[in-house]
């Protein structure tokens, strides 16, 4: 089965010189759930940013779906970017709307839905994370893992194939760290495929998922 | 969609920026406004006027000269003064009416005051006046064109304000909403930086901003239109003094169909176009940051 990503011989080196990696050559499946790990520094963001088109790999073939998103003109990147979800460990929400309008961002940037049919899928949505009956909240009342699971409910609203979560618990305590991690687990399930950047081995061992380790400038997968 | 911030300090800079527009708008379109009434009132008189000394007093030489010299259709008005008549306007013009003894004594000869046509090139009218001035009946002419050429130079004046004024308030105008637009963009980074990252496209973003600056150059249209009026009716008198000093009619600068299209056309799209130039710029800043 072909699979949903392909990164062949991508290496990313920053103007002086400066080496992330070289020649990763790693592909993801659909619904897989891979760790992306590392020590901090190691390249893990770099990684994720490239496979989301936020940054251009020096060298090398980044096919999604198919598609070499390495040769996308900047003009087609947005629509590219609209068919991926994207987690951060600060979950970068618009303080100017309410919850359920921060989620709605990724339905009209997508554009095409009709009023009450974005309703519905950001309640389905925000129920998927466990936030029912909270949309009209503000997001400077919610607490540091309703931040983090509204960011999910954004990145998973438009329904993307591939999610690509970059330190998501890096804020949360340990607890909430595994809610996420379980909210991710359940998505994974609904044929999702996830990339989830962490570098805490705890997290990862309790969520045993195939590995890609960032280690001297190389990429080693461990299943 | 993005939404901007709804604050008192968004409200009045908003605020400042409509009354600068307007300002810039109403500004110009009135030197404009002017320009023109007195362009048309320029070439009104752009014949020039002559005045002709006939060499005899009988009022059939002035007829027969009247006929004559309308014929060739180069003559707007025509005013003939008897020798008696003309004395009399010329003692008053020296300030001598009263004093018949001084006024017997000028020697003023029938007089004709007429004007060229408004269309006649100043050659054609220097010619036509060096062959009346060979003719037998007429022992004099002159050209007078003073009141022309400075009519001509407050219009020209005018113009080139009007020019500069318009350069300046546009470069200005353009200046404050970019430099308002630039600012809210800062501000707003981090939610332009999350459009992007869920996808946004340069239109989804600027969209609210080019919709936002065409609407503060409609209001600013339709504060600078009303400027304008209040501004043509404040000048009138100033214009019959104009009118006075020139000895041109001015025609008062009253807003028209045309000067309220350009203002209700062009302050939308030169606010709509100088942000989106803005931010378009400013969106490639942040991508290549």
């Amino acid at each position: 089965m072909d699979n949903l990503l392909t990164l062949t011989n991508v290496c990313k080196r920053y103007p002086p010189g400066t080496r992330v990696f070289k020649n990763v050559n790693v592909g993801l499946g659909e619904g897989d759930f891979v760790w992306l790990t590392g020590r901090s520094g190691a390249g893990k963001s770099t990684l994720l940013k490239l496979i989301a088109g936020i940054e251009r790999p020096s060298q090398g073939q980044i096919l999604v779906n198919g598609r070499d998103i390495t040769a996308l003109h900047p003009s087609e990147m947005p629509g590219y970017r609209q068919h991926l979800g994207l987690i951060f460990q600060d979950p970068m929400l618009l303080m100017d709307r309410s919850v359920a309008d921060n989620v709605m961002l990724s339905l009209n940037i997508r554009g095409g839905l009709r009023a009450a049919e974005k309703k519905r899928r950001v309640e389905r949505a925000l129920s998927r994370v466990g936030l029912d009956g909270r949309g009209d909240s503000h997001p400077s009342h919610l607490s540091g893992g309703e931040a983090a699971r509204v960011a999910i409910a954004r990145a998973l609203v438009a329904g993307p194939r591939l999610v690509l979560a970059d330190e998501p618990t890096g804020n949360l305590d340990a607890d909430l760290a595994h809610d996420i991690l379980g909210l991710f687990r359940q998505i994974n399930d609904f044929g999702v495929s996830l990339i989830v950047a962490s570098h805490d081995e705890s997290l990862i061992s309790a969520y045993p998922a195939p590995r890609w380790s960032l280690q001297d400038h190389s990429v080693i997968v461990e299943a | 969609m993005l939404r901007h911030a709804t604050g008192n300090s968004r409200g009045f800079a908003d605020g400042v920026i409509v009354v600068v527009i307007a300002f810039a708008l109403a500004l110009p379109s009135m030197l404009w406004l002017l320009q023109g009434a007195l362009g048309t009132a320029v070439a009104s008189r752009s014949g020039g006027v002559v005045v002709l000394f006939l060499a005899d007093d009988k009022p059939g030489t002035a007829t027969h000269l009247e006929q004559e010299l309308r014929s060739g259709g180069q003559i707007a008005e025509w005013e003939y003064l008897s020798a008696a008549q003309a004395r009399s306007s010329f003692a008053q013009y020296l300030g001598i009416g009263e004093d018949t003894v001084a006024m017997n004594e000028l020697a003023v000869p029938p007089t004709v005051t007429l004007r060229l046509q408004a269309e006649i090139e100043p050659n054609v009218g220097e010619q036509l006046v060096a062959r009346w001035r060979e003719r037998s009946d007429i022992s004099e002419a002159w050209w007078n064109r003073d009141d022309l050429q400075r009519s001509q130079i407050l219009y020209r004046t005018l113009r080139r304000l009007g020019y500069l004024l318009t350069l300046v308030l546009l470069g200005a105008g353009i200046a404050i909403i970019g430099g308002s637009v630039a600012g809210r963009m800062a501000q707003e980074r981090p939610a332009i930086t999350v459009m992007t990252l869920l996808g946004a496209s340069d239109f989804f973003i600027m969209r609210p901003y080019v919709v936002h600056a065409m609407l503060l150059g409609l209001i600013s249209a339709a504060i600078g239109a009303l400027l304008v009026s209040l501004g043509a009716g404040a000048l009138e008198p100033s214009l019959v003094s104009l009118e006075a000093v020139l000895g041109v009619p001015i025609a008062p600068p009253r807003p028209d169909s045309h000067t309220l299209s350009v203002i209700f056309v062009g302050a939308p799209l030169i606010a709509a176009g100088t942000t989106y130039a803005v931010v378009l710029r400013q969106l490639r800043s942040m991508r290549s940051a």
